[in-house]
């Protein structure tokens, strides 16, 4: 891995991590880094083994082989509610808010975990989403999905984690709202929060990615700054099958 | 040989009929069904009906045809797969698992009530009696050899009804149902019309559990809704598992062990002065635990469901036109 | 987009179905040729499964025709379609795990007489005893070719993934369907069975069953098809052999994704 001396402290770190779903694995030693306040990347063609990076890394699946460190502390296949105390929070690309509580409701179970200040911290989220603040009673089932994609991603903030884990947040979403996310995306990375994200839309996620990671079979392939990998022709090669 | 072993042997090939009719709706169609002792009580009861005479008041019930003991068994069999046809159109359509079984418990409970309520159907919580010895007139048996008579007559049955699910079993029609209780879509993506062919079995199933009710109303010369108690039908549901669902002979020897089970397990207790009903509910806790320990740890039961081996040689491919 | 003088396997016109307000397939059109392999790829979310269950009977369409073998297929539920001669692989294999391999392809084909409850009680008459046992040789003969003799006798569902997948096309071959639609075959699969995938595709072209097969794996595409169907957004946005898709703007912008922030970060 490149020394980056100019960048931000990492927060996740992600070395030699092998993971599976019994059989053979996945994702075969995998290395990442993600830093304070910047966005970081997985991208890849499908099947490249992402999404099951992100399970590993957040606790939901046992890496077989491998370490995954935040802020220092090893939290190597611990298992994903104590993710949550050791500054990790993971946003799941579906059944990510409850649908029968209200905006607040969920805000306030995902703040469950915390010691204190939990009204306080919702207060901040919303002034963090104020398309959430107008709708603080309503049921989140009433959500429009990017609405409902944004509740999910201010109740994973609700731990003030340090590493925030988003898992293709934009799936599904309409041109317009996938825009609005990245947006609040933007505007949670300013707010000194390391972001992990994965995304089937290669290009957007690249515009926006401080540093990015090609996937290819589960392996490391090309990492870099995301705006030099969006002309990269070796990404537009892997995508495209030409090469293998 | 003694009267108990008699009783015991009649009542155990009874058992027998129903649980291999409960195997072919839940060990080879894969549903658990629990409308499955509706079925047998239906047997029972219209087989009842059709022997005995007119109602007595007060006594209220419907029919009273007084025909001749075969054929009061066929429109019991037929009338027990009517019903199975109605509950099987309703709980086999959209529904699977755990949703079809809650929906045939509901059925199974209407058919509960409606018997031991609705009086003027078969006389509510009184029941009906009075089938004494069927055929037995016949050939002029005195009461002793009758239980001989009944006994070879049930076990004729029930060897019957075996050599009949053998040949099911080993049939394609019973390879198809387990093909729907395998996996459903692959077998729709490979012709089968899965509604259909899970009604067929179904009702197959009822008709053999209305069989065995018209037996059993004639072992016990009555029925009424206390011979539908919960424990019979948890040790019928116990033989089938225990045994090997899917397993004709396996059911066979669940009937076998959970019937012991339950006549002996209790046998050699010494009965507790002031307390009788220790050692009946002992016998219980005992049914209930046999019952947990294979669930956890032997849930295929006894003898699990036989391959068919093909012993023909290997043929060599044919060479490849590319 | 017409393929010139090939006749066609598999027509569809218009499709379109949606759930909620979300459109999974919305005004899909394209033929796939007779006696070829076809590939059908896009990203996640392209609407290929969607399509492929609407085609097969498993999902209902909203709009839009479906034609084989001059009939039309729309209402129609799966076991109708497959009888028809259009037969369909899952993404995860679905073998009938207690039977055993051989008895998995038997089952592949449907016949109504032999396997009517009248016959299961009755027997076999002596014309359909040698039907069957006629049918048994074949299967041993399509396991022999796909090689998996030696586990002809074992359940299907203690086998490897990559074994099932050879049974489900073992049970294509007995069934010989006259179109068969493979979703994502070599998914689950190792890399190196590949090629004994890719034979055993071509077997089914030699025996008359032309193919669609939906895969992410896109060398294993390259390797087995003359025709390519791309789809992004619910609907076709490509076609033609994969070498010239490679090359096609349409067809990378759909796999990388469009820019839809105005850019400032």
């Amino acid at each position: 891995m490149t020394e980056r001396p100019d960048l931000a402290p990492t927060v996740l770190v992600v070395e030699n991590l092998t993971a599976g779903y019994g059989g053979p694995p996945v994702i075969n030693g995998v290395s990442m880094v993600a830093r304070l306040g910047a966005i970081t990347a997985i991208v890849g063609p499908n099947g490249a083994g992402k999404s099951t990076l992100l399970k590993a890394i957040a606790g939901l699946i046992r890496p077989s082989a491998g370490k995954v460190t935040v802020l220092g502390r090893d939290v190597t296949g611990r298992a994903a509610e104590k993710m949550v105390g050791m500054g990790m929070a993971y946003v799941p690309q579906v059944a990510n808010v409850f649908p029968d509580l209200t905006v607040r409701e969920n805000l306030d179970m995902g703040g469950y975990s915390r010691k204190g200040g939990v009204p306080e911290r919702i207060e901040q989220l919303f002034l963090l989403f104020p398309d959430l603040a107008e709708k603080a009673g309503r049921r989140a089932s009433t959500l429009s999905g990017g609405q409902r994609t944004m509740l999910a991603l201010a109740r994973g903030l609700m731990v003030d984690p340090a590493v925030l884990i988003l898992d293709e947040p934009s799936a599904g979403l309409a041109p317009k709202f996938q825009a609005l996310i990245w947006e609040r995306i933007e505007a949670i990375r300013a707010t000194d929060v390391a972001v992990l994200v994965i995304e089937q839309n290669t290009r957007e996620t690249l515009r926006h990615a401080q540093w990015a990671y090609v996937l290819v079979l589960g392996q490391n392939r090309l990492e870099g700054p995301g705006r030099d990998l969006l002309d990269d022709e070796e990404v537009i090669n892997l995508y495209v099958g030409r090469l293998s | 040989m003694s009267a108990y072993l008699v009783s015991i042997l009649t009542e155990g090939s009874i058992f027998g009929i129903m649980a291999l009719g409960l195997n072919v709706i839940w060990g080879w169609a894969g549903d658990f069904d629990l409308a499955y002792y509706g079925y047998v009580a239906i047997g029972a009861y219209m087989t009842l009906v059709l022997t005995i005479g007119p109602p007595v008041p007060p006594a209220e019930f419907i029919l009273g045809l007084q025909l001749p003991y075969p054929v009061a068994v066929a429109g019991a069999v037929a009338t027990s797969m009517a019903v199975g046809l109605v509950v099987g159109l309703i709980a086999l359509r959209h529904l699977r698992g755990i949703y079809f079984s809650i929906v045939t418990l509901g059925a199974v409970y209407v058919m509960y009530v409606m018997a031991g309520q609705y009086v003027r159907l078969f006389d509510g919580y009184n029941g009906l009696s009075g089938l004494f010895d069927p055929m037995g007139d016949w050939f002029g048996f005195d009461y002793q050899t009758y239980q001989y008579f009944f006994l070879g007559l049930s076990l004729v049955c029930f060897v019957l009804v075996f050599l009949f699910m053998a040949r099911i079993s080993s049939s394609r029609f019973g390879m198809a149902l387990r093909t729907l209780r395998e996996d459903e879509r692959a077998a729709a993506a490979f012709g089968r019309d899965i509604y259909r062919l899970k009604l067929k079995g179904y009702v197959l199933g009822a008709g053999i559990g209305g069989f065995a009710g018209a037996l059993f109303a004639a072992y016990l010369s009555a029925f009424n809704p206390s011979a539908w108690s919960p424990v019979e039908v948890i040790v019928l549901y116990s033989a089938v598992l225990v045994g090997g669902r899917g397993n004709i002979r396996g059911v066979a020897l669940g009937v076998l062990i959970m019937g012991v089970l339950v006549q002996e397990s209790t046998r050699f207790l010494p009965q507790i002065p002031n307390h009788p009903q220790v050692v009946l509910a002992l016998r219980g806790a005992i049914i209930g635990l046999v019952l947990v320990l294979f669930l956890r740890f032997r849930p295929q039961g006894l003898l699990p469901e036989r391959r068919y081996i093909d012993r023909e040689p290997a043929v060599e491919p044919a060479p490849q036109a590319t | 987009m017409n393929i010139p003088a090939v006749a066609t396997a598999l027509e569809v016109r218009g499709l379109s179905k949606h759930f909620g307000g979300v459109y999974a397939v919305e005004n899909c059109s394209f033929q796939a040729p007779l006696g070829q392999v076809t590939g059908l790829i896009g990203p996640n979310g392209a609407g290929k499964s969607t399509a492929i269950d609407l085609i097969s009977g498993f999902k209902l369409p909203d709009a839009g025709t479906i034609l084989f073998k001059g009939r039309e297929l729309e209402g129609l539920p799966p076991h109708r379609i497959s009888r028809l001669g259009l037969v369909r692989t899952f993404q995860a294999p679905r073998e009938w795990p207690a039977l055993t391999v051989i008895e998995n392809v038997v089952m592949a084909r449907w016949d109504a007489r032999r396997e009517s409850f009248f016959q299961g009680v009755f027997g076999l008459g002596r014309g359909q005893r040698a039907a069957a046992a006629e049918e048994r040789t074949r299967a041993r003969e399509i396991i022999s070719e796909l090689g998996l003799d030696a586990v002809r006798n074992e359940r299907a569902g203690s086998l490897s993934g990559g074994q099932k997948r050879l049974v489900e096309f073992a049970r294509i071959r007995m069934a010989q369907p006259e179109l068969v639609i493979l979703d994502e075959p070599m998914g689950g699969v190792n890399p190196v069975m590949g090629e004994r995938m890719a034979m055993a595709i071509e077997g089914f072209i030699a025996t008359g069953t032309s193919v669609i097969v939906v895969e992410h794996n896109l060398p294993f595409i390259e390797r087995v098809t003359q025709h390519v169907i791309v789809m992004a957004q619910g609907t076709v946005i490509a076609e033609g052999p994969f070498e010239s898709l490679r090359s096609s703007q349409a067809v990378v912008d759909a796999y990388l994704g469009e820019v839809v922030s105005d850019g400032k970060a």
